[in-house]
């Protein structure tokens, strides 16, 4: 009785590699024993309807899906509609009859991985295709990861950046700090001790607002990824942010607001595409000269110009910049990776990022979002 | 400690933070230096032209001239003159770069009076060896 148990347990806890969607019990019997003889190792779940494939999807994570067309309740392409609303990455291999291949042309257009008929040699066809289906979704995988892996490194970039610069904030008002204390130690004049227990305050009280702004970016910002952004202030926070490195001191910031539409997204990413263009510029400018950030509304977006009088983008390299790993920045100072994030980002905001060919001296990157409707 | 004639020493005090220049110039004055600060690189250089210093302590993120150009400045143009780093950016990537830059010696932010003391008394000892050579 228990070992029967443990068993069931075994049996649950694997995970399966393919769903595969058929009603004809026949031919799943058929397909299954095709793609065993292929690989003994597969594991298959069966469903024989639209709705319980669905149910089956949420539940687990598979590797790749056979899909019937005539399958009852729902059909094949609103099953792959389904999917992509879902956002499920899985590659899905539709089985149709014959004159059906334009069922196929159409659900190819859906994001359909691939499409068997069902010809006398189909179910020699179909392993081949589902192994092709399995390695795309690994290699898919591994993608991702290694893109998570790359931003991540990006972040510790900017990280890096930002204490330093925290640390420098903090530290010139603890030398004021520090330095009273110790002459009040050696002091017995009462109104200087007051005078010098004030300054402590005053220094106190700076160091504080250094840390409040740091922690107000991770604590107010919200990790909503549809909240209302103002432009402005997400730029403001930019700002704030990136200039607490002191490689900003000598780069003087012009902020021409006009923009006053808000827009949905999620206000931490923004944040970071402001901050890897204002880096940049300030790179661009080698730590000196004029930053401009110019905002405006359209008629269905909300528009920022960054502005620097850095060296420029010439022309060969202008079509790379947006390449991950690019840089033209010194070893160890850039990953060659603000730019492709922040056009990610901005991307998936259906916004768009480039930059203006222009002339005169410096570079200028155009950053637009779509408002809210 | 001992006074000795640390009344004739003159320090040059470098930092664009006024909190920094204000307690650090008082401790030393009182100590028995004359001090003399600048909130800037610039102004530390033009100094330097006008009236002979004993020591320069230098801060490092500063406005217009970078606290290490006015280390090089200082080094190539008034080497018998020891310049002690004082900086708010405490990690070993600028102090080995100030180091190769022939600092005399490299203090992170907050430092103590009483390490500043010592370092400047090094620094005039070096600076007698110097001149004796």
């Amino acid at each position: 009785m228990s070992n029967k148990g443990n068993n069931k347990s075994v049996e649950r806890k694997k995970k399966a590699d393919i769903l595969l969607v058929e009603d004809n019990p026949d031919d799943a019997f058929f397909i299954r024993e095709a793609l065993m003889k292929y690989d003994p190792n597969l594991f298959i779940d069966t469903v024989n309807n639209g709705s319980e494939c669905l149910e089956k999807l949420s539940e687990g994570e598979y590797h790749a899906m056979i899909l019937d067309y005539r399958i009852p309740f729902i059909d094949g392409i609103s099953v792959l509609d389904e999917i992509k609303k879902r956002g499920y990455s899985l590659p899905v291999i539709m089985v149709t009859g014959f004159g059906n291949e334009s069922i196929a042309v159409e659900s190819m257009k859906k994001g359909l991985y691939d499409y068997v008929i069902k010809s006398h040699s189909y179910l020699e066809e179909l392993p081949i295709a589902v192994s092709r289906a399995l390695e795309s979704h690994k290699l898919k995988k591994e993608k991702k990861k290694l893109e998570r892996q790359l931003i991540q490194s990006e972040k510790m970039v900017s990280i890096g950046t930002l204490a330093s610069g925290v640390a420098h904030e903090i530290n010139n008002p603890l030398q004021g700090i520090s330095t009273y204390a110790e002459m009040i130690m050696e002091m017995d004049n009462l109104p200087a001790i007051k005078e010098f227990s004030q300054k402590i305050m005053d220094l106190s009280t700076r160091i504080a607002n250094t840390v409040s702004s740091l922690c107000h970016f991770s604590r107010n910002i919200s990790q909503d990824e549809a909240a209302s952004i103002l432009l402005n202030e997400i730029i403001d926070e930019a700002i704030r942010l990136a200039t607490l490195s002191p490689e900003f001191i000598n780069i003087n910031i012009q902020k021409e607001y006009h923009a006053s539409t808000s827009f949905k997204g999620n206000a931490i990413e923004i944040t970071q595409v402001f901050v890897n263009l204002l880096n940049n510029a300030k790179d661009a400018m080698n730590g000196a000269g004029q930053l401009t950030i110019h905002t405006r509304d359209g008629d269905k977006f909300t528009e920022t110009k960054i502005t620097d009088t850095g060296s420029g983008i010439s022309k060969d390299i202008a079509k790379q910049i947006f390449d991950p790993f690019f840089t033209t920045k010194d070893p160890g100072k850039g990953t060659g990776l603000g730019l492709s994030i922040a056009q990610r980002i901005v991307e998936r905001h259906r916004g768009e990022i480039h930059m203006e060919d222009k002339a005169e001296k410096g570079a200028t990157f155009t950053v637009s979002f779509p408002v809210s409707t | 400690m001992t006074i000795m004639d640390t009344n004739s020493k003159k320090i040059l005090l470098i930092d664009n933070e006024k909190c920094v220049r204000d307690t650090i110039s008082l401790s030393l004055e009182k100590l028995g230096y004359r001090v003399v600060s600048v909130e800037s690189g610039k102004k530390a250089i033009k100094l330097l032209k006008e009236e002979p210093v004993d020591i320069v302590i230098c801060d490092i993120v500063m406005p217009d001239i970078s606290g290490m150009d006015t280390l090089e400045h200082i080094v190539s143009n008034y080497p018998h003159i020891p310049v002690i780093m004082l900086s708010g950016l405490a990690d070993s990537k600028t102090a080995m770069e100030a180091m190769k830059k022939q600092a005399f010696a490299f203090l992170a932010k907050p430092v103590q009076m009483k390490e500043i003391q010592k370092v400047i008394e090094r620094a005039i000892d070096y600076k007698q060896k110097f001149k004796d050579q």
